[in-house]
């Protein structure tokens, strides 16, 4: 159990859960689910895996993938059960911020997928602001650290384990979709 | 009526030339090789050789190759430009094509007119002369209408109909600022433009259109420190643009690299927005139903900035193509965003799970026993799958060469240390190389 599970069960034994009003994506191997207009960290080594499943589950939506280079195999994705007609790709070099700027302003794409480069808090407020009003989920993906930055509302460590994918919940703000 | 005919020997959109000769006549036609002018109403103005003299000199000027000859008609006028020939006799029999269909609209009937020359040829008639000697009874009986049609308009008993041609109609929008009100920031630019777009966007919606082209141009005052002192941006749009939002986002992202790079050093005298190219729409009432047309839009909008901000070679959607290679199964398009593509190939049925990741070069790596060294690392391999992916080709496209590109690879996919698993292939060498990775 990690320590964001571990907090919800604590916070519901004293019954002091707080009522969510947000939406939430449904996600594999993760009965909480993932909440609309958030910014989630992933780590590991299999958090593209994990991220098609996701994606998979949500055939009608688009996705916006930015890489600083590219290196993600689109044989790949579409293997995994992933129609390409619905990724954008979008290599963004050093220049990340203002490519998700205008694809969260743009409200035309509920999941974005981009590296995790950012350090300051400010840029991932910025952010957190523009996926709420959009209702986009933003995924950063990330090395082998996550980020202390405080708008990331749902960091997940995902890795390869001999039973198949396990998932370790590192921080959680939004809580258990009710 | 005398027509002159302008036929050019080089490509290019033949509206742009045609808008040059309105300064000589008003009734000017188009066709996709030549321009015609109607001079014969200008005669008190300038005679035949002048106008031929300054047509030689404005295409001279133009940068553009042409054969310029004056007529009683457009047939005439074209055969004599093509032949490079003044007299009508000595026209050769191919110049009838010229005479049938001078505007190029008609494959049927040009098919008839061929069999019509090469059936004269044939029979030793070479040129217009011997052609209109011949009587028209025999033409009719043996050709037909068409035989009957080449020998009137040969004569000059039928005219040729005069196409309406226009030039395109060019909107823009012009602001002049009073002296030293600013000094080329980019604010008041850029609220000057949006109230430009607002009109220009109304103006195209009326119209039924959207701007495909437009450009830009600030005019700044002319001082001995500013030699760019006129800056004119052009923009091609990845999609036509109808709002004035979108646009003006594209507009930032130039202008404000444009002015890091080369700021502007005196007083802003005057904001010109043009639109270059515009192109029809299907407009019509807002859909209350569904916003796809909207999200459309949208998407296009930010394709548009995309491009502009990053480069049009690093915005795409991936097509999968026939290639067995990794590195070669997928191909990078850069048309319309979320364009139903073709269906691709089930390759799930004909190739083993890819790696989620690929490396943009493979990278050697070591094999000893039970263990995989990449980049100077040690880690121990947890399963090697035995199941092998052999990739080879290049050879048989030409067996006999020897060729560089030729590929030979046996794919391994290794689980090592943390699980993670990656994908390994062998060369005919023995030799080993990391080529992607599951993440």
């Amino acid at each position: 159990m990690g320590n964001a599970e571990l907090l919800t069960s604590l916070r519901e034994q004293i019954g002091s859960n707080q009522v969510q009003d947000r939406e939430f994506w449904k996600a594999p191997l993760l009965s909480s689910g993932v909440p609309k207009g958030i910014i989630v960290e992933l780590i590991g080594n299999a958090y593209t895996e994990w991220l098609l499943q996701f994606f998979k589950e949500h055939p009608e939506n688009y996705i916006y993938w930015c890489e600083r280079d590219s290196s993600v195999n689109p044989t790949a994705i579409y293997q995994r059960g992933i129609n390409l007609e619905r990724i954008k790709f979008v290599i963004t070099g050093d220049e990340l911020q203002q490519p998700l700027r205008l694809a969260l302003e743009s409200n035309s794409y509920p999941f974005l997928v981009a590296p995790s480069r950012f350090d300051d808090v400010k840029i991932f407020q910025r952010l957190h602001l523009l996926a709420e009003k959009s209702k986009s989920t933003l995924f950063f993906l990330g090395q082998n650290k996550f980020s202390q930055a405080w708008p990331i509302s749902l960091q997940l460590e995902i890795n390869f384990s001999s039973d198949g994918i396990k998932i370790n919940v590192h921080r959680q703000k939004y809580g258990v979709n009710k | 009526m005398r027509v002159a005919c302008i036929l050019l020997n080089t490509k290019i959109p033949i509206s742009r030339i045609a808008e040059h000769f309105l300064r000589f006549s008003p009734q000017i036609c188009v066709s996709k090789e030549a321009l015609f002018v109607e001079i014969g109403r200008s005669k008190s103005l300038f005679d035949e050789s002048i106008f031929v003299s300054k047509a030689k000199r404005l295409l001279k000027k133009l940068n553009i190759e042409a054969e310029v000859r004056i007529a009683k008609d457009i047939t005439d006028s074209l055969a004599f430009a093509r032949f490079r020939c003044d007299e009508l006799k000595k026209l050769p029999l191919n110049s009838l094509h010229d005479f049938t269909d001078p505007f190029d609209r008609d494959p049927a009937l040009r098919k008839s007119v061929q069999n019509l020359i090469n059936s004269f040829q044939n029979l030793g008639i070479k040129n217009l002369d011997q052609f209109v000697q011949l009587p028209v009874s025999d033409l009719i009986s043996r050709f037909g209408i068409v035989g009957r049609f080449c020998y009137q308009r040969v004569r000059g008993e039928t005219l040729v109909n005069w196409p309406n041609w226009k030039p395109d109609e060019i909107i823009f929008e012009r602001k002049e600022f009073s002296y030293f009100e600013f000094y080329g920031e980019l604010e008041p630019i850029l609220f000057e433009l949006k109230s430009q777009l607002d009109l220009i966007f109304l103006r195209l919606f009326v119209r039924g259109k959207r701007a495909q082209k437009m450009e830009i141009e600030i005019k700044c005052e002319k001082i001995s420190t500013h030699p760019n002192y006129i800056r004119k941006f052009n923009f091609n749009f990845f999609a036509p643009q109808g709002s004035t939002k979108g646009t003006l986002r594209i507009f930032k992202e130039r202008l404000t690299k444009e002015f890091e790079k080369n700021p502007i050093l005196s007083p802003v005298e005057a904001v010109q927005t043009t639109v270059i190219k515009s192109v029809h729409y299907e407009g019509g009432q807002k859909n209350i139903f569904s916003n796809e047309e909207e999200k459309t839009e949208q998407i296009n909008s930010l394709h548009n900035q995309l491009i502009e901000i990053l480069g049009i070679e690093n915005v795409f959607q991936a097509e999968l193509v026939e290639d067995r290679r990794p590195e070669k199964s997928w191909v990078k398009r850069f048309d319309r965003p979320h364009e139903a593509q073709e269906k691709p190939v089930n390759v799930s049925d004909v190739i083993p799970e890819r790696p989620t990741y690929l490396l943009k070069k493979p990278i050697r790596i070591e094999i000893t026993a039970g263990f995989a060294h990449i980049r100077k690392k040690r880690y121990r391999i947890l399963h090697w799958d035995n199941v092998v992916e052999k990739i080879t080709g290049g050879w048989f496209e030409k067996p006999t060469e020897e060729l560089k590109n030729v590929f030979d690879r046996n794919y391994y996919h290794v689980e090592i240390e943390g699980h993670q698993r990656i994908t390994v292939f062998e060369t005919p060498n023995r030799e080993y190389f990391l080529h992607g990775y599951y993440g």
